[in-house]
């Protein structure tokens, strides 16, 4: 799910996924208990959506078909389904860009010392 | 449980408590004693890193992650020596006119209160940035509005010696944001006032509070507390609730003031928020400078307001809606990318409360209406059309569907951006300005408090933040709160000596 998600993932090494699976296990130790919960029952009742649609498992699905369910389910008509992949992907979103080195690929400078860190940069080019 | 006493408890240290605290030194050069308990902790100049995930955590309620009831917005309550203002942008504007006349608060005038916030402005070196420190994410943004047909207006903000890093909603990292924790906490602590940090007031007990002083735990930024971990039951002839909109309402609630006072919790409102982004063709200043120098204000005659923004990766990447590959393209084009925020000022609406659930823990109920919705829908037209205006190639809209909208598309934009699209649970709406819960008015049958604070019926208990505000304030709060949190002092001081002159009637 989480490479139906942000697609760089399914290229990324090792040291990328471990940050990533570790951002996002920080950041649920810090919720409550039942935000884990809610997220298990939702990733394992889009395996079994999966496999009622699609006669396969989620991460057995090629890449459209696991783009075109999330997505339905982005839409659904019941908003439990709708948090449910908002909050799926806000922790996906946090565990890769949440990264250092992924903010630096995105061109993301800010820097605390704002211009003078642009300008020292200038000057050294 | 250990024990202290003071004659003024000030519970919150943003923007309303910061602000009660310096009123209160003449207070306290007359003998009295003044402790402010404030639930985040005291931060290092160097705790201040910029890092996104660093500081989140450290300095919002839940992380920044704190849902309504529905889990529908995230709402952003900062937790720090200083509250709130140490995560805004500093953006000060003083409430308009209309705003107050419709709060239709007996004794609450406008011209008063713009008297007082401009005082606090002037305090806090409230001025327009020099056109040399504006970014081209903001000149981008009054190009496009000129373009579209709308004038932008510079926000006057509150910094000193700003270097321009964007990184203000993570706590400046330059001390140049001059909020309740730069200026008037400091020189409240100089003059004798006593600030306890991680100090959470968990209930009011016959006017003494209940505190928890928390420890330093493996990896928190911050300095300890002043006091020792544990319990203290603080008693105080004056207790200020100033923990902000859901603070201050949860506590009153959860110490079971709401039987007395109905309107209690009731009245929450908020600026819902969310962004927009749109794909320049070339590399933007965007992440350095002061990230919101310009609004479009149409709160009065459409019900929204459109203001320049920066946000960091992540925050981006969860406001845009969708994943996959389109959403993966935009995030590389970061560096391209104009952002603004649009805001729908919300008016009060029945059912948009706060309560406390079984633990005491706060619950915000909140809907969006259909004219929060329609407010929102029109602001992003108007937003699409700036960026355009502004030579975009592509504007992402959280309201439509697909999101991703051409320029070629312009002429269809009614129907590209529309409500049907603004489906709750799929597009990040967030709100950082709450309102209300503890509103301003005469009867403690449709009010809470008096024009001056003061609790219905509990003489010895003022409120003193946004949860006074008995309908949305239009604009960023922070200069309003105060205002309204400098007449509470002076109703605090007024009762000091009136108490000295006549002791029997004290307390």
């Amino acid at each position: 799910m989480a490479v139906t998600i942000v697609p760089e993932l399914s290229t990324v090494d090792e040291d990328v996924w471990r940050r990533t699976e570790a951002i996002i296990a920080e950041g649920l130790a810090g919720r409550p208990n039942a935000i884990s919960r809610q997220l298990v029952l939702f990733i394992r009742a889009v395996n079994v959506l999966a496999l009622v649609r699609f006669r396969r498992p989620f991460h057995a699905l090629d890449g459209a078909r696991r783009l075109r369910l999330l997505s339905l389910l982005e839409n659904a008509p019941i908003l439990a389904i709708r948090r449910g992949v908002w909050g799926l992907r806000t922790l996906v979103f946090m565990g890769y860009y949440g990264q250092d080195d992924v903010k630096a690929r995105l061109g993301y400078r800010a820097h605390p010392l704002g211009w003078r860190a642009v300008r020292r940069e200038g000057a050294d080019s | 449980m250990k024990h202290a006493q003071y004659d003024v408890l000030i519970v919150g240290s943003g923007a309303g408590g910061g602000t009660v605290a310096q009123a209160l030194i003449p207070l306290v050069r007359s003998g009295a004693s003044v402790l402010v308990v404030e639930k985040g902790p005291r931060f290092r100049d160097e705790d201040f890193t910029g890092h996104e995930l660093d500081m989140a955590p450290a300095l919002y309620e839940d992380g920044g992650g704190f849902l309504t009831a529905d889990g529908t917005m995230t709402l952003a309550m900062g937790v720090a020596y200083g509250g709130s203002t140490v995560v805004y942008t500093g953006t000060s504007l003083t409430v308009p006119e209309r705003v107050v006349r419709r709060w239709e608060v007996p004794g609450l005038d406008h011209a008063d209160l713009v008297t007082r916030s401009e005082k606090y402005a002037a305090e806090n070196n409230v001025h327009l940035l020099p056109d040399d420190e504006i970014n081209e994410n903001n000149r981008l943004f009054v190009e496009g509005c000129r373009a579209a047909g709308y004038e932008a207006r510079q926000f006057p903000v509150n910094v000193k010696g700003c270097l321009g890093s964007s990184l203000c909603n993570l706590g400046c990292p330059n001390q140049a944001k001059q909020g309740t924790n730069r200026v008037q906490l400091p020189r409240a602590e100089r003059e004798g006032v006593h600030v306890v940090t991680r100090a959470e007031a968990l209930r009011i007990d016959d006017r003494a509070v209940v505190v928890r002083v928390g420890e330093v735990r493996p990896g928190d930024k911050g300095e300890p507390s002043e006091w020792e971990p544990g319990d203290y039951r603080v008693e105080a002839a004056t207790v200020v609730l100033a923990a902000g909109a859901v603070g201050s309402s949860t506590l009153l609630l959860r110490s079971g003031f709401g039987p007395r006072l109905p309107r209690l919790g009731e009245g929450f409102t908020c600026h819902p928020a969310f962004i927009l982004v749109a794909e320049h063709v070339r590399e933007i200043t965007n992440d350095v400078g002061h990230p919101k120098s310009y609004y479009l204000d149409r709160a009065e005659e459409e019900g929204w307001v459109l203001e320049t923004c920066m946000y960091f990766p992540f925050i981006t990447a969860k406001n845009l809606t969708g994943f996959g590959p389109p959403h993966s393209t935009l995030m590389k084009a970061f560096s391209r990318l104009q952002m603004i925020l649009v805001l729908a000022t919300d008016k009060v609406t029945a059912g948009n409360r706060i309560t406390v659930d079984r633990r005491g823990r706060p619950a915000v109920h909140y809907t969006f209406t259909p004219a929060v919705v329609e407010s929102m829908v029109r602001a992003t037209r108007a937003a699409t059309r700036i960026f355009f205006g502004a030579g975009a190639a592509r504007v992402h809209a959280p309201p439509a569907n697909p999101p991703l909208i051409e320029r070629d598309e312009l002429p269809d934009l009614d129907e590209r951006i529309h409500s049907r699209f603004f489906r709750s649970g799929r597009v990040s709406v967030s709100a950082a300005h709450l309102m209300g819960g503890c509103c301003m008015g005469s009867e403690a049958s449709r009010s809470v408090t008096d024009s001056w604070g003061r609790v219905h019926g509990y003489p010895w208990l003022r409120v003193a933040d946004a949860s006074l505000f008995p309908d949305s304030v239009e604009i960023n709060p922070y200069l309003t709160i105060m205002g309204l949190a400098d007449r509470v002092a002076e109703g605090i001081i007024d009762d000091h000596a009136v108490n000295r002159a006549s002791p029997r009637e004290a307390r």
